[in-house]
């Protein structure tokens, strides 16, 4: 299933591609600065400097503020978290607690059948 | 392509649709288990955001939208966050109260204690009433609840503020009805008694109104008896001395009833005015004495009378102090039995002097002593007749003069003593007491004209001034006397004042008008006796003013003036 970016995405993955210590990049997508997305921002900082450190590439992006910058991204429902590099693309949509869930949604370790 | 890497192709999409398949369950899971702050919408418009109401949300909502004020303030008063409401409350927009102190808002009198309560807050929750205030007068009484909120080592307050306005505007409408109430409630009370008051006073005028028939009945059947009994005897003068005697009492006695009925409806509208002098009691004593009724005249040995040597002057209207006496000595008479004693005593006390009048008789329940001088009440009704307005008479003129009256009994069957204190005055004005003509003074010929409506009242003055030989002429109303007198000149003019046609008071005026030098005396002849009728009288031109019915004497008097 074909992704459709926009344009500012695609910048922003040229940019990594070039930025050769940048392997993942990260979008967090929250709703205003509410408790959970305080909570989601902190596990998802936590998480990347735990398992990715120094090559991640993280934006936080509110969507009441930025919802242009949700177009093409089907997103269903926030906080979510959206790997655009290294492909494949993959969304986390949660409170990002559980540190399985963002080990597989990341790709890092296989999914349990 | 190989067997073996379509395999491998097959197995990867193979991967890559579970691990989507399982990104859809974790995402509905996510939502499912509440995970979300909002959920995106992808629409031809673009994207809508439908926020699931953030906690924050609802308490801000929350906040913004209750009835109370609710302040954010730091340790020092200092006002961090505070809701439309309490922005209401102190008359100030929202902008100009953060980082205000908020003890700005208290009224100056009240500023040191509500920094006290806001001390206290710090260490324990607070609750009281406080008022606010803002600029242009604005006061709200609220009650002010406070809890410390600690946020790190850092301490604020919340407090929240619920508007007493309505509250207390309701208390105070309630203390208001209570006090109406308290009032409506006594207004009852005084209503009750006032009713009660009245029915008594209207039982007691019911009784009065069946004795006044029953007595004034008592002397019209001796007379009606006696003038059957003159119309029998054909002219027998010797016989007819008896019954006439007994008429002449009768009537007598019609007349005080009148007069004393008169006398208290005058009273009891104030239109009484004594005519004072100056006068010696022991003459008072002995003209009362002279009128009070056969069977306690001075000579009867059932009445004694002591007097003093000295004079004792008093201020006073004679016929009203002669009235005093007589009603008292009646009422003794009236209450004593065959053989008793009435005792007539005058006793200078001071300044002042009693009239004591004592009777060995009836006596009263001392239950009775208080209300006994109340108008219609009397004692015993069937006991010698009477209105029961006597002593009301009494005890009022008494009081015009300045006086006091009470009445003493040891019980029924043990006397009475009634006393009356009069104040005294420095020395008396020698006055002859005014003397009947007497019968026997010859009278000069006159010309009489009697005018009265009544044809039975001229015709009977018509027949006794003939007697007394004057020449008579009759008019029955003010016009047929105004003719009459412009082609004979009278000497006398005995005038009806209400008549019907011109009235007496017209008929004197033009009288006075047509013969302004006519020698007449205009003398006028009425029931009306009130001080008012008179002074009209006079005004209309009347020399003299006599009460129906006129005694003889009185007509004599007259016409020898």
């Amino acid at each position: 299933m074909p992704v459709r970016m926009n344009r500012q995405t695609k910048e922003l993955i040229a940019a990594a591609r070039e930025m050769q210590h940048a392997r993942y990049v990260l979008r967090l997508y929250v709703a205003g600065m509410t408790p959970r997305s305080a909570e989601a921002i902190r596990r998802v900082t936590d998480f990347c400097e735990k398992h990715l450190t120094e090559q991640y590439e993280l934006e936080i992006i509110d969507i009441y503020q930025k919802p242009a910058l949700m177009r093409g991204e089907q997103i269903v429902a926030v906080p979510t978290l959206v790997k655009h590099l290294p492909e494949p693309l993959r969304r986390l949509i949660g409170d990002m607690q559980d540190e399985d869930k963002l080990l597989f949604g990341m790709d890092l370790v296989t999914r349990p059948k | 392509m190989t067997a073996e890497m379509k395999k491998e192709t097959l197995r990867r999409e193979n991967e890559e649709l579970r691990h989507r398949l399982a990104e859809a369950e974790d995402a509905l899971l996510a939502i499912q288990a509440g995970q979300v702050d909002a959920i995106v919408v992808d629409g031809a418009a673009g994207a809508q955001i439908f926020s699931l109401s953030g906690a924050e949300t609802v308490y801000r909502l929350t906040v913004e939208t209750m009835a109370e004020a609710a302040i954010n303030v730091a340790a020092d008063g200092t006002i961090v966050f505070c809701n439309a409401r309490f922005s209401a409350f102190v008359a100030t927009s929202t902008e100009r109260l953060l980082g205000r102190d908020i003890a700005g808002f208290v009224p100056p009198e009240d500023r040191d204690a509500f920094r006290a309560l806001l001390r206290r807050c710090c260490t324990q929750p607070v609750k009281q009433r406080i008022v606010f205030c803002g600029p242009g007068g604005v006061r709200t009484p609220v009650l002010l609840s406070g809890n410390a909120l600690s946020q790190g080592d850092s301490v604020s307050l919340c407090l929240v503020a619920a508007d007493l306005t309505e509250l207390e505007s309701a208390a105070y409408q309630i203390e208001h009805l209570r006090e109406r109430h308290v009032r409506l409630q006594q207004e009852i009370v005084d209503r009750e008694w006032a009713e009660e008051t009245l029915r008594l006073a209207d039982r007691r005028k019911s009784e009065f109104l069946a004795t006044l028939a029953h007595e004034l009945r008592n002397p019209l059947a001796p007379i009606r008896t006696g003038l059957d009994l003159i119309r029998a005897l054909r002219g027998d003068a010797a016989a007819c001395e008896r019954p006439l005697q007994i008429m002449d009492r009768q009537l007598t006695h019609l007349v005080r009833l009148v007069d004393d009925l008169l006398d208290v409806s005058r009273i009891s509208r104030g239109k009484i005015d004594l005519r004072k002098e100056r006068l010696d009691l022991a003459e008072i004593v002995e003209a009362a004495l002279e009128i009070s009724e056969s069977g306690i005249g001075r000579d009867d040995r059932r009445l004694s009378v002591s007097l003093p040597s000295r004079p004792l002057p008093v201020e006073g209207d004679r016929v009203r102090l002669v009235q005093i006496i007589s009603n008292l000595l009646n009422n003794a008479a009236k209450f004593t039995d065959e053989g008793g004693r009435i005792e007539l005593g005058l006793v200078p006390c001071g300044e002042r002097v009693e009239i004591r009048v004592s009777d060995d008789g009836q006596g009263i329940p001392r239950e009775r002593l208080s209300d006994l001088f109340e108008i219609f009440s009397q004692i015993d009704t069937g006991r010698g007749g009477g209105l029961g307005i006597g002593l009301t008479l009494v005890r009022s003129l008494v009081a015009m003069h300045g006086g006091t009256v009470c009445a003493d009994s040891e019980g029924l069957g043990r006397g009475a003593t009634f006393t009356v204190s009069l104040p005294l005055c420095a020395d008396v004005a020698q006055q002859p007491m005014p003397r009947e003509a007497p019968q026997a003074d010859p009278v000069p010929r006159r010309r009489v004209l009697v005018v009265d409506d009544n044809p039975d009242v001229a015709e009977s003055l018509h027949l006794l001034l003939t007697v007394l030989d004057a020449e008579v002429r009759v008019a029955h109303d003010g016009a047929d006397a105004i003719s009459v007198c412009a082609e004979w000149t009278p000497t006398h003019i005995l005038m009806d004042l209400g008549m019907p046609g011109m009235d007496g008071y017209e008929a004197a005026r033009r009288l006075r008008a047509d013969h302004p030098d006519g020698a007449f005396r205009l003398v006028a002849i009425s029931g009306w006796g009130q001080d008012e009728h008179r002074q009209k009288a006079r005004e209309a031109g009347f020399d003299r003013h006599l009460i129906k019915p006129v005694a003889v004497a009185e007509l004599k008097a007259i016409l020898l003036e």
